[in-house]
């Protein structure tokens, strides 16, 4: 039905025009570096590169094949790189005909398919045929929907709507259907959240360094010299400015928190779980619970000592803004002691493992991840000093903490196995906690550098799929036994 | 539960034995290849280096040791990398997942499910070509991984076979 074909001769045309395209700037310095006193020989060598360019462009649409064989869609294309790439229906996740200028010129449609693959780097689509007849593309649409669903005989009706793309969204209708209410922010927690979020040390800092440059400008002596006791006054003033700046800024910030996360509820039904936050526009997003793919704790420094979490989750797909990289916010701040309470709540399958159940990085490692800290921090220190000429003991005072910061990175490494769960703890600045289901990960890289090879531990590495991307957890130093259990939990073999 | 880290301690020794399968020998003359191109982009810098230098009053020794950087990058980039190249690298298909080991100075292994492939690619640049082999792209929801170099069939029939596999799955991403 859906015999081996080549584009529709207007695809070449595309073809060329994209080619030609992308040879024009060197085209153009062609044509004007060769210009000579004859004008028809310096039009001969850019005439001859447009005509390679433009039969590169019919080569490339002449590579172009596509069919349907054995429940596949098969594209080969390519002029130097040849590719073949053959995608299984079932792992078609959606298509899309579109229109553009050209094509409605010649009754032709842009037939495209989107799987759940695309590595976080390409934006397109997974394969697309630019130009074929609409009645083809459509005949090509329900014979693969149907194939789709046929060889997915046997699953419940419920399970269809997986495949529809729009799974997180908000809508705008604001109804309530049967959900119970797992928690709600309390107020004071948005006051603690605005006092340790990382904005407010950027404008701190900001405020300070620019005040301290204002000092600079001003020229305080010439102003001040005829009354001599204006100057402590105005300095004064100056301060209170400053203080009450950064007072005005801090409120301002945290209303904006309050108008933001403000009633931030959790709230679940059957098969999802919904968020709803915000006091002027409510927002709600709904995220199918067979969607989630791991859930992250973080806690920065700050509000680990003060007793305070982050949770984030990463699920599948959906392109609304807080499915970005960053991953979905499912508590923005919660104690410590309330997370796992609050998870167990939601989830089933996910639990923070029991302290006796993380397995610490040997104590050799610690040695190299405090090298790694103190060498880096050492060598800029040193530069710093040399140049600024400050005191020396400024880096007897950067090595110590680096050497407690290197302990504190080794310190918070942890991983843990339980069931059918991993967790993998580890810090930069932040520590997180990592919790991801055995069949959630997409691969598992273990890697050894030659150093690492006569300490004998290892790195691992967890790929996961989140929002369009990816994410990996990464723990470091590990002893080889250890990282091979985790290897070997995961294989199948 | 720590006890079932410890005591599988003979594991570490397991994984460190390495997988079956081997790329083709020829795989060694497209990354000699790859490596000839690269010194020869790094050449044509040098002579660009030494026509733009030519007015200037550069020592013989900064010509000649610069050169010597040269010769030494093209030997490692076409003696030893393909080689140590070649013996780092490792597979194996199974029926259920597969294993890429490889890594010259950091060694690397890689576990696939193959639950988790989305679909398979076979590219072939004109070197492999040359060479009667092709280079399969595995990709996953998350992560693309790459076996450089098989024979030209074999590339083939492992596309087909590791799409059939993956297919089976029915899991959400």
């Amino acid at each position: 039905m859906f015999k081996r074909k080549r584009q529709h001769p207007i695809a070449l045309v595309s073809e060329v025009l994209v080619a030609v395209r992308e040879g024009i700037i060197p085209l153009l310095l062609l044509f004007f570096a060769g210009r000579t006193e004859n004008l028809l020989s310096s039009f001969i060598v850019p005439s001859i590169a447009l005509f390679v360019l433009a039969s590169l462009g019919f080569v490339k649409w002449w590579r172009f094949v596509y069919w349907v064989e054995d429940d596949e869609l098969r594209v080969e294309s390519g002029l130097f790189v040849r590719q073949k790439r053959y995608i299984p229906f079932e792992r078609i996740q959606s298509t899309d005909i579109t229109e553009g200028v050209i094509q409605r010129l010649f009754k032709r449609v842009k037939f495209s398919f989107e799987t759940g693959g695309s590595s976080s780097e390409k934006k397109s689509a997974e394969a697309t045929i630019n130009a074929l007849t609409r009645d083809e593309a459509q005949e090509m649409q329900s014979y693969i929907a149907k194939r789709k669903q046929a060889l997915e005989y046997g699953e419940d009706n419920e399970q269809e709507e997986d495949f529809d793309s729009e799974d997180v969204y908000f809508p705008k209708v604001y109804e309530a259907p049967k959900e119970e209410k797992l928690y709600e922010m309390p107020w004071h927690h948005i006051l603690i959240m605005a006092a340790t979020s990382g904005s407010i040390g950027i404008i701190l800092t900001a405020v300070i360094a620019f005040g301290t440059q204002f000092i600079d400008v001003l020229p305080f002596e010439e102003v001040f010299s005829d009354v001599e006791n204006a100057v402590s006054t105005n300095l004064l003033m100056l301060v209170l400015m400053i203080s009450l700046a950064l007072a005005v800024m801090w409120i301002v910030g945290t209303a904006f928190l309050f108008v933001k996360y403000g009633k931030f509820t959790v709230w679940k039904t059957e098969k999802e779980f919904i968020l709803t936050k915000g006091l002027v526009e409510k927002k709600r997003l709904t995220i199918p619970l067979h969607r989630i793919q791991a859930i992250r704790v973080v806690r920065s420094p700050l509000r680990q000592v003060l007793g305070f979490a982050t949770v984030r989750l990463d699920s599948a797909g959906g392109s609304s803004n807080d499915v970005s990289g960053t991953g979905i916010l499912l508590f923005p701040l919660i104690p410590t002691k309330g997370v796992q309470v609050q998870l167990e709540k939601i989830f089933h399958d996910y639990s923070i493992p029991d302290r006796d159940l993380w397995v610490r990085a040997p104590k050799r490692a610690w040695w190299r991840i405090v090298r790694g800290t103190t060498i880096g921090t050492f060598l800029i220190a040193f530069i710093f000093v040399w140049w600024v000429e400050w005191y020396t003991w400024t880096i007897s005072i950067l090595t110590i903490l680096t050497l407690l910061w290197g302990r504190w990175i080794w310190k918070s490494a942890g991983l843990a196995i339980k069931d059918d769960q991993l967790a993998l703890r580890y810090r930069f600045f932040s520590e997180t906690t990592l919790l991801v289901r055995k069949h959630r990960i997409q691969s598992i890289k273990v890697s050894q550098s030659i150093f690492q090879k006569r300490l004998k531990v290892q790195n691992i590495e967890v790929s996961l799929k989140s929002g369009e991307g990816s994410k990996v957890g990464l723990v470091s130093d590990y002893e080889v036994s250890d990282i091979a259990t985790v290897y070997s939990w995961f294989q199948r073999k | 539960m720590k006890r079932r880290f410890r005591k599988r301690t003979e594991m570490g020794e397991e994984m460190e034995s390495s997988l079956e399968k081997q790329l083709p020998k020829r795989a060694k003359q497209v990354w000699r290849w790859h490596g000839a191109i690269g010194s020869g982009v790094v050449l044509a810098i040098w002579m660009i280096f030494l026509f733009v230098a030519v007015g200037s009053n550069l020592g013989i020794g900064w010509r000649v040791g610069t050169f010597l950087v040269v010769l030494l990058y093209g030997i490692y980039a076409v003696v030893i990398v393909p080689t140590l190249r070649y013996n780092k690298w490792k597979y194996e298909v199974r029926e259920e997942e597969m294993e890429l080991q490889y890594g010259i100075f950091i060694t690397k292994r890689t576990l696939v499910p193959m639950v988790r492939v989305q679909h398979v690619d076979s590219v072939q640049g004109p070197i492999l070509r040359m060479y009667k082999l092709a280079s399969l792209q595995i990709t996953t929801a998350a992560t693309t991984h790459e076996i450089p170099a098989l024979e030209q069939k074999d590339a083939e029939e492992l596309r087909r076979a590791i799409s059939q596999l993956a297919r089976v799955a029915k899991e959400d991403v």
